[in-house]
């Protein structure tokens, strides 16, 4: 590990955002936050990176940056976490490079897991 | 026909009666004198002109000519002597007749002094005298006798002829015309006085001389004196006539064979002195009699009078005092009364009922062994003789009294006139009972409809007291007035409520209130409701107070009972709150995702935040500073779940608090917030244009959320299917109206179908397959409940807008 890797966080939730943050900074990871996908598809990660991105955000929701990267043809790799119960994508598109899915509240366990896995990845 | 007949019936009679009165003449006549000493046949023409109406004349001239002829044809005279002879009988008999037709146009009667001395004048004095002057002179041309001694001759025997004849046959008319007959006993006293007569003048004037009053000469004639009176007293005008017929009679049969009634005169004058005795001795008496007749009938019409005035006077007391249900014993009573006095055998009463055309009778009465043919219903049964008075009641319809006899009678005038006065009589008691039934008939109305009344009716006048209260007082709790059988007449019944104040009743300070305003007229009517703790139940009562139309005031109090009422409107209530619920519950149904995202994400945050925490505390310097703030965030995000949760409880709650004071912008933003994260999910972007400072509302607060959440999910279920940057919601508050505030939420969706814009708020009315249909239907009967309205038109040139309008909340003083 040579570099820090740079987590992005994408939640409308101030509250959430902050706690994931907080979570992310004990373990060492560089964090970015970002209160919309749009601010988010804005950005020009740095690599190694990773975004945790809500699922339900009022304009742009995670299933439509998942698009828009695909159409940016942008390969960011992405863990997509959401408080509803049924996380399927509602119009059934797939995410452009899902690295994950992952229910609220999340287990930092699980979500390092994924967080590790997306860093193996590049 | 008849007529003809009659014709040839007067010229018959008048022929024979001229024919006997001829033979009577010329067989008392002193021969060969042409002159009779009674001479009937002018008299008897006379007479007969006098019965006989004016058109009937021709035959009595024509009969009694052919009498003339014949008679004095047969006694071989000259035609010259006969015709002038006729024509001079002819112009006494038109003198007569003409004289007292002329004097008395009307009905002649033999009672009446007028009319006895016009017979005297014309027929007695005028009639004889004036054709006798002609008579001689015919009598003197033709058989050259002294003219004066004929006139003589004839005037006496003509006067003594009229006086003796016309009053009798005059009598005798009457006697057939009328319904009176002479009773036995005055036919056997007619006989007695007859037979009397003829005795006396038999011994008077005939040959028995020694009857005299001492020192009176010529006393005979006086003895008859006596019994002219005795018939002029007893038997009137006609019994002077008979009277004076038998002495003249007995008196020219004996001149003729010579005896004389006065023996110092001649045979001739002796009669003369005769006749001229009995016409002086007769014409006083035929006046007195007339007077007498006169006085009689005085007499009898005044009895006559009393005695209709006393009948009427009881009649019309009966009907003063008579009772409803005797009134016909009281009509059958009176008709018996009217046909005893009248010596009726039947008296009907009958009267037009309304709405029929023929007369029915009302009452009637019999002579017990009356025998009459009709019955007395039948109106086109009557008879001829049947008097019959109509009448009119009230309303035109028409009433009618028919008195009947068993035998033919002719009706007086005096006999219609009393009939009349006892139809008016009778009249008035129809109309009264008329009136009195009606009477009855509304006063036994109103009785029942107040009797009928599930309600305490009381009606109080102006100063409160009691005047009318119907009898049901004793089923109704009249709480604060004391007990119910107090409201009676009489009592004060704003002072039952002024002690219900003084006790501490509450609200019967508004009661008071609100009665002396509708008394004193500041207030068109009052309406109040209250509650009645029973001992195992509690009952509902409304008191209404309304003002009595009239014109010194008052008012009309109802209490009634309407607890089964307010039981139903609970019992809506009480559904109208489970459908509420029911609805709220399939909401949140709907609802249940976007709030787990709502509690997830406080719950996210909390894990997310302690795993942190739990980190920073395991280092070997644990970052305290970090931890704090951590733990800061948690008990936030804590009590952001809480508010999720109670949110979504008080939404489920079934609420029946009362209507409370309501901002209508802060509870959009609430229902708002629930919606939030699902408007998120949905992808609807909902904007708000709050006009601030609008008036509250009042109402039930979870009852206008549920309005507020049902309207929004309506809204964006309507733009499901839109493009995502068309998913539009708009809410927007503003007063509307002056009195009320208006919410209108507006959907950029496919709009309504076109007619559904009512079917929308039906229950169980859905265009969604998975949808109950509850939604607008439950928020208008919340909208309805509160007294607002709600409707829906379209949005501008696509989507649907409803608009829910409530009444503003009074500006509170307090």
């Amino acid at each position: 590990m040579t570099r820090p890797a740079t987590i992005y966080v994408v939640d409308d939730d101030v509250a959430v955002r902050r706690s994931i943050e907080r979570l992310l900074h004990s373990e060492g990871f560089r964090v970015v936050t970002c209160n919309s996908a749009a601010e988010y598809l804005a950005l020009d990660p740095e690599r190694p990176c990773c975004a945790i991105v809500d699922l339900q955000m009022p304009g742009m929701t995670g299933y439509d940056l998942t698009r828009a990267l695909k159409a940016a043809r942008r390969n960011d790799p992405l863990i997509l976490v959401s408080g509803y119960f049924d996380a399927a994508p509602v119009d059934g598109s797939a995410p452009a490079s899902p690295i994950a899915v992952l229910m609220k509240p999340i287990e930092d366990q699980v979500l390092l897991a994924a967080i590790a896995d997306a860093l193996a990845r590049q | 026909m008849r007529r003809r007949r009659s014709f040839w019936l007067v010229a018959l009679l008048a022929f024979v009666g001229y024919v006997a009165g001829a033979e009577l003449g010329l067989a008392l006549r002193f021969p060969p004198a042409t002159t009779s000493i009674l001479w009937p046949p002018n008299a008897i023409l006379a007479a007969a002109l006098m019965l006989v109406p004016f058109s009937r004349w021709p035959a009595c001239f024509l009969g009694t000519f052919a009498a003339h002829l014949l008679v004095q044809l047969y006694l071989g005279w000259q035609l010259t002597l006969i015709l002038p002879l006729f024509v001079t009988n002819c112009f006494e008999a038109l003198l007569a007749a003409g004289g007292v037709r002329f004097f008395v146009p009307g009905r002649l009667s033999l009672r009446s002094l007028r009319d006895v001395i016009v017979v005297i004048g014309c027929a007695g004095l005028l009639a004889p005298i004036v054709s006798s002057f002609a008579d001689a002179a015919v009598v003197r041309w033709a058989q050259d006798e002294a003219y004066w001694r004929v006139w003589q001759t004839r005037v006496f025997s003509n006067t003594l002829s009229e006086l003796s004849f016309v009053p009798l046959i005059l009598a005798g008319a009457g006697l057939l015309t009328s319904r009176r007959r002479l009773s036995q006993r005055q036919v056997i006293e007619a006989v007695l006085l007859g037979a009397a007569l003829v005795f006396v003048s038999t011994l008077v004037l005939g040959s028995i001389r020694s009857l005299t009053i001492p020192g009176v000469p010529q006393t005979p004639t006086v003895f008859l004196v006596p019994f002219f009176l005795w018939a002029a007293v007893r038997f009137g005008a006609g019994g002077i006539s008979s009277a004076l017929l038998i002495s003249a009679l007995i008196a020219s049969i004996s001149a003729i064979r010579g005896t004389r009634a006065f023996v110092v005169l001649s045979p001739d004058n002796s009669l003369i002195a005769l006749q001229l005795y009995l016409i002086l001795l007769s014409i006083p008496l035929f006046i007195v009699s007339a007077l007498i007749e006169e006085r009689r009938q005085a007499a009898a019409d005044l009895a006559r009078r009393l005695k209709f005035e006393q009948v009427l006077r009881s009649i019309t007391a009966t009907f003063v005092t008579f009772r409803r249900d005797e009134f016909q014993t009281t009509v059958a009573s009176c008709l018996q009364q009217i046909g005893d006095y009248l010596d009726a055998d039947r008296v009907v009463l009958m009267q037009q009922r309304e709405g029929q055309e023929r007369l029915e009778a009302t009452g009637r009465w019999s002579r017990p062994g009356a025998a009459l043919p009709n019955p007395p219903e039948a109106t086109n049964a009557v008879r001829d003789h049947d008097l019959i008075t109509p009448f009119n009641l009230q309303d035109g319809l028409r009433a009618a009294l028919t008195i009947s006899t068993s035998e033919p009678r002719a009706w007086g005038p005096d006999e219609v006139a009393e009939s009349a006065l006892f139809g008016k009589v009778l009249g008035n008691a129809l109309a009264r009972e008329r009136t009195e039934y009606a009477l009855q008939a509304s006063e036994a109305m109103k009785t029942a409809i107040l009797a009928s009344l599930s309600s305490l009716v009381a009606v109080i006048d102006d100063a409160g007291r009691v005047i009318a209260v119907n009898d049901e007082s004793a089923r109704f709790a009249v709480p604060m007035a004391g007990s119910a059988n107090q409201i009676v007449v009489g009592v004060s019944y704003l002072d039952l409520y002024r002690r219900a104040i003084e006790r501490g009743s509450v609200g019967a300070e508004s009661i008071l209130r609100g009665i002396d305003d509708v008394l004193r007229g500041a207030s068109p009517a009052f309406y109040f409701e209250y509650r009645v703790e029973g001992v195992d139940s509690e009952t509902w009562h409304a008191l209404s107070a309304v003002p009595l139309l009239r014109a010194t005031g008052g008012a009309v109090i109802t209490h009634t009972n309407i607890t089964e009422r307010r039981l139903y409107e609970m019992e809506a209530q009480r559904a109208r709150q489970e459908l509420g619920h029911f609805a709220r519950l399939a909401t949140m149904g709907e609802l249940t995702a976007s709030l787990a995202h709502q509690l997830n994400q406080p719950l996210a945050g909390i894990l997310s935040n302690a795993q942190a925490a739990k980190r920073y505390l395991d280092r070997d310097e644990p970052d305290l500073a970090e931890v704090k703030a951590i733990i800061t965030d948690i008990i936030e995000d804590d009590r952001r779940a809480a508010q999720v949760i109670r949110r979504v409880r008080d939404v489920l709650a079934k609420d029946i608090s009362p209507p409370v004071s309501i901002d209508i912008n802060a509870l959009i933003r609430e229902v708002a917030q629930l919606l939030k994260s699902d408007s998120i999910i949905r992808n609807v972007n909902i904007s708000f244009d709050l006009t601030p400072g609008i008036p509250s509302v009042r109402g039930n607060r979870v009852d206008l959320q549920q309005v507020v959440l049902n309207l929004l999910v309506n809204a964006m279920e309507a733009v499901a299917d839109q493009p995502i940057p068309s998913k539009v919601v708009r809410v927007r508050s503003e007063a509307y109206e002056s009195a009320f505030v208006r919410l209108v939420v507006e959907d950029s969706g496919p709009g309504l179908a076109p007619g559904s814009e009512t079917r929308v708020f039906e229950p169980f009315y859905t265009t969604k397959p998975s949808g109950m249909g509850m939604g607008l239907a439950v928020a208008r009967a919340i909208v309805e409940s509160h007294g607002g309205r709600v409707w829906t038109d379209r949005n501008g040139n696509y989507g649907a807008a409803f608009h829910v309008t409530l009444p503003a909340a009074p500006v509170s003083a307090s």
